[in-house]
């Protein structure tokens, strides 16, 4: 995050936030590729449009882009899986798509099982949560933004986001309950 | 940031921990793609502000571009010739300014002389005098 004497050039900003932006995309994508898609068009919209800005305002406006772009994905698989799945009934089978990609997918419990660590439960907790609570989560518990920051960078109300980071918490402790007792 | 009870809990200490973790044991290959991504947003400032070079800049380029191809040395030579050529060009022009400039700075050496205004009036017959006694 931004240092308190010297304010950051744009490439030190893009540097310290450019892994940490990839980890939530790809959380909630469930890709490593489809996140870098994202994390580079984030970046790319940023140094576009808003290079000239304060150095303040770089962090929430790229949380925002982010947001935004895994938003937009997320709404292109769901058509996307929608239309797959229409055809797999017209071929009478029953198989889940295997694609990685759909949306929040996760890896499967023996997975989870067999790597038995706290990260690896963790991910696939996140994974199974709304995208809108995933998203409300990260930024309050992992880039410790406010309610208002939350809010702005989600594009959604406040009361929205305490909704959303509260339903997140209840969903995470029941999930992980095992492994953080 | 604001204080919020629920960053105490446990299960947001250790998420945070845990995903601070896994960022920092990110693979080589995907910190390379992440730095690639990076260094091609940037590079966009670069064309932007080429972009935004002052115009008249731009224009000399758009003039002088076709000739870029000359050496320098040839350039500046021929840039002296030129220059050489369009003063003497300018110097024999009958211009009526200068021509009064040349009559004042002869009027200003006569004054400056000492010698009588009734001399240079008559100066042909004193030329045509002095050649006489020498001839006689």
């Amino acid at each position: 995050m931004p240092n308190d004497t010297q304010p950051l050039t744009l490439e030190q900003f893009l540097v310290q936030s450019e892994k940490r932006i990839f980890r939530m995309a790809q959380l909630a994508t469930g890709n490593r590729d489809e996140a870098l898609d994202i994390v580079q068009d984030a970046m790319m919209k940023l140094v576009q449009k808003y290079s000239t800005r304060p150095a303040s305002e770089w962090g929430p406006l790229l949380y925002r882009i982010v947001q935004s772009r895994i938003t937009d994905w997320y709404r292109r698989q769901r058509v996307r899986n929608t239309l797959f799945a229409f055809w797999r009934s017209d071929d009478n089978s029953n198989h889940a798509v295997a694609d990685n990609t759909i949306i929040h997918s996760s890896p499967a419990t023996e997975t989870v099982s067999q790597r038995n660590n706290a990260t690896a439960a963790l991910e696939q907790a996140l994974r199974l949560l709304p995208l809108r609570q995933q998203q409300a989560f990260l930024l309050r518990a992992w880039e410790g933004m406010n309610t208002r920051e939350t809010a702005a960078a989600m594009s959604c109300s406040e009361g929205s986001v305490k909704t959303h980071y509260s339903r997140a918490l209840k969903h995470l402790k029941k999930q992980l309950g095992d492994y953080w007792p | 940031m604001n204080k919020d009870p629920l960053n105490d809990d446990k299960l947001v200490s250790n998420a945070r921990h845990l995903l601070n973790q896994s960022v920092s044991e990110l693979d080589a290959d995907t910190s390379e793609r992440l730095e690639a991504a990076r260094r091609k947003a940037l590079a966009q400032t670069e064309c932007k502000q080429a972009a935004h070079r002052p115009a008249l800049e731009q224009i000399g380029n758009m003039l002088t571009a076709p000739y870029a191809a000359i050496p320098r040395p040839v350039a500046m030579a021929a840039s002296l010739i030129l220059a050489t050529g369009a003063t003497v060009f300018w110097l024999n022009q009958a211009s009526p300014l200068r021509e009064d400039f040349v009559q004042a700075l002869e009027d200003v050496a006569m004054l400056s002389t000492g010698d009588e205004p009734g001399l240079y009036e008559e100066i042909d017959f004193y030329l045509w005098l002095e050649g006489y006694e020498q001839r006689g």
